[in-house]
């Protein structure tokens, strides 16, 4: 029997509401299988990012169907949403999005935050994330005194922490220089070994080339690479 | 198809203290302002109601030692008693019955005044300026004890029964009468002249707190007053100090005591109920404070919301962040509740010991007991603390409907 592939979306579609509705995302259909790296290109406005906040369950889609490692998540409730997130899905953001006066350490327990993790086991996890990712002389140091490369590692760090099934970057080399960013995909590959699929939203062909397949969206609608 | 099996996301209460605590001392100017300004406003409320009780305590301890100890006994007829005037100026009570009210065991002073018909003018000399308007003045008369016994702090020898049987012209000039009258320097052995006839001084006095009214005039004997000036006999007054809360008992007895022939010519008053007065003081401090207390409590929520709402702005992007590492609309907003609670209870905490302190440094320089009741400083934290958590309602609720998309997006 053929295994279920981890993110299978059907007819996905987003309409944002106002005086002249916005069609961003249609008719976008997609399989990705656990450990897959798939990148999403495209120009501005074709509805990259729409497409991984849907995968990310941070929006509701207005048609279609988005199953999630075998779970369909239409019509699920915001907090229901919430704790697939926390359990499932880790996000690696573009500015970063760390909290300045914190540590690499407290950063990094963020990602562990919801899901009922005792204080202590937080900060083991933590840690084992922070030398994954090869911050072990930086654990304890603030965000703001680190270079914009460390930093995506404590991001990234923050998002594996999790162990999710799935990881979404959102341009995660948009504002490294050459080195950073091959660290950073250095890090991508070695989580496919721990069967987490990753889905890479970026402009950058260098980051797209790495990845095992690439997904194009052009005007709202997947040109090419959607289903396998 | 399978319904999904999602295992409910969670936050351990503590967890929410925790990142309260340190978001609070990541922006630790924000949070110090913030904190400043409620420890302002509650230890405006502490010190209020402290100072309130205080003085309250004060105000009692004044009505226990004077109002609460004085029965006052004038003849019928009198200003402050129904029916015809008194038909002499001689007091009606002899001095028998003046004894036998000292003889009562919970009396500790009795004093016999009386004012002159008309006011008299005195001067420090016999010169007499034609061109001057003459400045007039009561002049009372009092028995020989009756300076000391109401509290006078009496500087001189003062009269004794002799001067008092003979009419004699002495005088005793109280500080606050000379000061008005011209007669500044008066001592002990001089002569004055009222209303042209000398008078030796035999004692100056300061204030006479439980009669202030004598302050305001000459003291002579009650005779010499009926001899020389007239007395006005509607003002006659006994004054019988008691020990405290024997007033009331004391004044059942005091007109048969006084005049046993004729209790009824005798009307007996204490000049005030102290447990009345006492309850309106303190009722008037106590809605003082009430009204102090909601005034800062209305300020100290708008200041909390105030500082709550402009840290959910500021921090737009970071509950995007926290929606998308798991945080539901209920956790972002218990998050910024518990920020808005922390504040008001750390802001409450330091206004209730600043105003401990203060309240007993200004206790210590007005050498006041201070009344030490743990339950308002307490109470003020719990308020504080529930205020905070109130103020802290609406931001909350903004914040756990930020779309975390468009926050994620800032």
């Amino acid at each position: 029997m053929a295994s279920t592939p981890l993110v299978e979306a059907t007819d996905l579609g987003k309409t944002f509401a106002g005086p002249v509705p916005v069609e961003a995302l249609r008719d976008a259909t997609l399989t990705i299988e656990g450990g897959e790296q798939v990148a999403i290109v495209g120009p501005s406005g074709s509805g990259k990012s729409t497409l991984l906040n849907l995968l990310g369950l941070l929006t509701d889609s207005s048609a279609g169907s988005y199953r999630l490692d075998g779970l369909d998540t239409t019509g699920l409730s915001e907090r229901q949403r919430a704790s697939l997130r926390a359990e499932r899905i880790g996000f690696v953001f573009q500015e970063f999005h760390l909290m300045g006066p914190r540590s690499s350490l407290e950063n990094t327990e963020l990602g562990l935050l919801y899901r009922r993790f005792p204080k202590r086991e937080r900060r083991r996890r933590a840690e084992e994330a922070l030398v994954a990712v090869g911050l072990e002389d930086r654990i304890g140091t603030k965000v703001d005194r680190l270079s914009g490369g460390e930093r995506q590692r404590v991001a990234i760090a923050r998002a594996i922490v999790g162990k999710p099934r799935l990881l979404l970057a959102d341009e995660p080399t948009g504002n490294l220089d050459e080195a950073n960013s091959m660290a950073v995909l250095d890090l991508f590959a070695a989580l496919r070994e721990e069967n987490t699929a990753q889905v890479i939203v970026t402009h950058d062909p260098l980051v797209a080339d790495h990845c095992d397949r690439r997904i194009t969206l052009r005007y709202g609608r997947i040109e090419s690479g959607g289903p396998r | 198809m399978r319904r999904p099996t999602v295992r409910r996301s969670g936050v351990r209460p503590l967890d929410f203290l925790r990142e309260s605590a340190a978001e609070l001392s990541g922006q630790p100017v924000r949070s110090l302002l913030t904190l400043v300004g409620i420890a302002i406003g509650v230890s405006s409320v502490v010190v209020s109601v402290l100072l309130v009780t205080t003085v309250r305590f004060q105000v009692s301890d004044q009505f226990d030692a004077r109002l609460a100890t004085q029965v006052v006994v004038a003849p019928s007829g009198s200003d402050s008693a129904p029916g015809p005037e008194p038909e002499s100026a001689e007091a009606p009570w002899r001095q028998d019955g003046v004894d036998r009210v000292r003889a009562i065991p919970s009396v500790t002073a009795v004093a016999s005044t009386v004012r002159s018909q008309f006011d008299q003018v005195v001067r420090p000399n016999a010169l007499v300026d034609p061109t001057a308007i003459p400045e007039t003045t009561a002049v009372f008369g009092v028995d020989p004890l009756a300076v000391p016994e109401l509290d006078g702090d009496l500087r001189g020898p003062g009269w004794s029964a002799w001067h008092a049987a003979h009419a004699e012209r002495v005088a005793i000039v109280p500080e606050r009468a000379a000061a008005a009258h011209g007669l500044q320097g008066v001592e002990v052995g001089d002569r004055i002249f009222i209303s042209g006839l000398d008078f030796t001084v035999v004692g100056t006095v300061g204030p006479v707190p439980r009669l202030p009214v004598l302050e305001t005039g000459i003291l002579v004997p009650d005779t010499t007053l009926i001899r020389h000036f007239a007395a006005d006999a509607t003002t006659r007054r006994l004054l019988v100090v008691t020990q405290p809360g024997a007033a009331p008992d004391v004044a059942e007895v005091l007109a048969p005591a006084l005049l046993p022939t004729d209790p009824a010519a005798l009307a007996v008053s204490r000049p005030v109920s102290d447990v009345t007065l006492r309850q309106a003081v303190d009722q008037n401090l106590t809605n003082l404070g009430l009204v102090l207390g909601l005034v800062v409590a209305v300020i100290g929520s708008f200041a909390v919301a105030n500082t709550s709402l402009a840290s959910v702005m500021r921090r737009y992007g970071e509950f995007g962040l926290r929606r998308a590492l798991g945080a539901s609309p209920f956790h972002i907003g218990v998050h910024v509740l518990t920020d808005a609670t922390l504040l008001g209870f750390g802001g409450g905490m330091i206004g209730a010991v600043a105003g401990e302190a203060i309240m007993l440094g200004v206790a210590a320089n007005r050498h006041w007991q201070p009344v030490i009741d743990v339950r308002i400083p307490l109470l003020a934290i719990a308020v504080a603390t529930l205020v905070g958590a109130l103020a802290g309602a609406y931001p909350a609720r903004v914040a756990s409907r930020i779309e975390p998309t468009e926050a994620l997006r800032r």
